[in-house]
C-alpha cells in the first residue's frame, strides 16, 4: 500500500553515514512496488546540510535519482537555522525554509515519521 | 493485530538500540502482533550467530535468532552486507535473510507502525 | 494521535513537535528518560531504563510503563521517531 513518508534529518552531516544512507533509504522507498511518496526535513543539526558550502558530491547521485523519479521537497526548520545563526543566503538553492508550525502538519499528515 | 517494522540502524554492544527493539518486537509477538525488521547500516551485525563475550550470559544475536524463531521476519540491507565483509550474510543466524531496500519499502507498505532505532 | 518516541539526542526537536501535537503522547526509552518532558503532551518513560539510570524520583509526572504496555502504545498510535 503507497503510503506518505516524512524523512527527518536530525544529525549533523558528515560526523555519520547516516545522512546519505538516509536519502538512499528515500530512493528506495520511492522506487519500490508501492511508490511511497516522501518529504525530506532537515532540522536540528541536520540543518548544517543546507549550507551552500556544505560538500554534496556524495548525495548528489541520490538527489539526482530522486529528482528523476518525483518531486520531492527538501525543507529545512527555520528555527533551527535561527538557533545556528544560518542565514537564508546561506542556503543551497534546493532547500525551502519552513516554521516548526509546518513540521507539524507533516507530521500529522504523513503515515510514517522516520528518523535519520 | 498490527504490523510493526523495525528499522534498526546500531550494531550490538555499543549502543542499546539493538535490546529496547528485541524488547519491544518481543512483546509485541507474545501480544500476537506481526513483526519485521529491516537491518540497515551496522544494524545487519545483530543477528551474527558468531559473537561471543564471555561476559553475557546471552549476546545480543542470540535475542535475534529468538524473534526469528517466533515468528519475526528479519531482512538486512545486501549493500550493507557486503560493506562490511559479510557477503551473503554467511555467519547469520538461519531464517535472517539478506534483501535490499526493496524489501524494506515492502515491509513499511504493509506496516501498521514503523519504529526507528 | 501521535506517539513521540524519544531518545536524548533527538529531544529537543522531538519535544518541540509533541508540544504543537494537542494529542501528543511522549515516551522517553533509554537516555531519554534523563530529560524533562513536562508540557509535552502525556508524558510516559520506560520502566526498565527508568530503574537502570536510577532516576524513578526524577521523571515528574511520566507514568511508569513495561514494554507490554509501550506495545500497546505503538499500536494504538501513529509513531514519530525521534529515537
Amino acid at each position: 500500500m503507497e503510503k506518505k513518508i516524512l524523512f527527518l534529518f536530525i544529525r549533523a552531516p558528515f560526523g555519520s553515514i547516516q545522512y546519505t544512507e538516509g536519502l538512499r533509504a528515500v530512493v528506495g522507498m520511492m522506487s519500490g512496488l508501492d511508490e511511497h511518496k516522501v518529504t525530506c526535513v532537515y532540522l536540528g543539526e541536520g540543518a548544517y546540510y543546507a549550507l551552500k558550502g556544505s560538500d554534496k558530491a556524495e548525495s548528489a547521485g541520490y538527489v539526482k535519482t530522486i529528482a528523476d523519479i518525483s518531486e520531492t521537497d527538501y525543507l529545512v526548520v527555520k528555527e533551527s537555522l535561527d538557533e545556528r545563526g544560518i542565514s537564508e543566503d546561506e542556503l543551497d538553492d534546493m532547500f525551502k525554509v519552513v516554521a516548526r508550525d509546518e513540521v507539524a502538519k507533516l507530521i500529522a499528515d504523513n503515515d510514517i515519521v522516520f528518523d535519520f | 493485530m498490527a504490523n510493526i517494522n523495525f528499522l534498526l540502524t546500531e550494531g550490538p554492544f555499543q549502543t542499546e538500540k539493538w535490546a529496547t527493539a528485541a524488547k519491544i518486537a518481543g512483546a509485541a509477538l507474545k501480544k500476537g502482533h506481526s513483526v519485521s525488521f529491516f537491518c540497515y547500516l551496522d544494524g545487519i551485525y545483530n543477528g551474527l550467530s558468531t559473537q561471543k563475550f564471555a561476559d553475557w550470559e546471552k549476546v545480543p544475536g542470540d535475542y535475534y535468532k529468538e524473534l526469528v524463531e517466533a515468528g519475526a521476519k528479519i531482512v538486512c540491507c545486501g549493500i550493507c552486507v557486503n560493506a562490511r565483509g559479510q557477503q551473503d550474510g554467511q555467519f547469520f543466524y538461519e531464517g535472517i535473510k539478506v534483501g535490499g531496500i526493496p524489501d524494506w519499502a515492502a515491509f513499511v507498505g504493509e506496516a501498521d507502525r514503523v519504529v526507528t532505532l | 494521535m501521535a506517539l513521540y518516541l524519544i531518545n536524548l539526542p533527538f529531544a529537543k526537536e522531538g519535544l518541540e513537535m509533541a508540544k504543537r501535537d494537542s494529542e501528543a503522547k511522549v515516551v522517553l526509552i533509554e537516555d531519554g528518560v534523563y530529560v524533562d518532558a513536562s508540557g509535552a503532551g502525556e508524558v510516559y518513560a520506560v520502566k526498565e531504563d527508568v530503574e537502570k539510570r536510577g532516576v524513578g524520583s526524577r521523571v515528574g509526572d511520566a507514568r511508569i510503563i513495561d514494554y507490554d504496555e509501550l506495545v500497546d502504545l505503538i499500536v494504538d498510535n501513529k509513531v514519530v521517531n525521534f529515537a
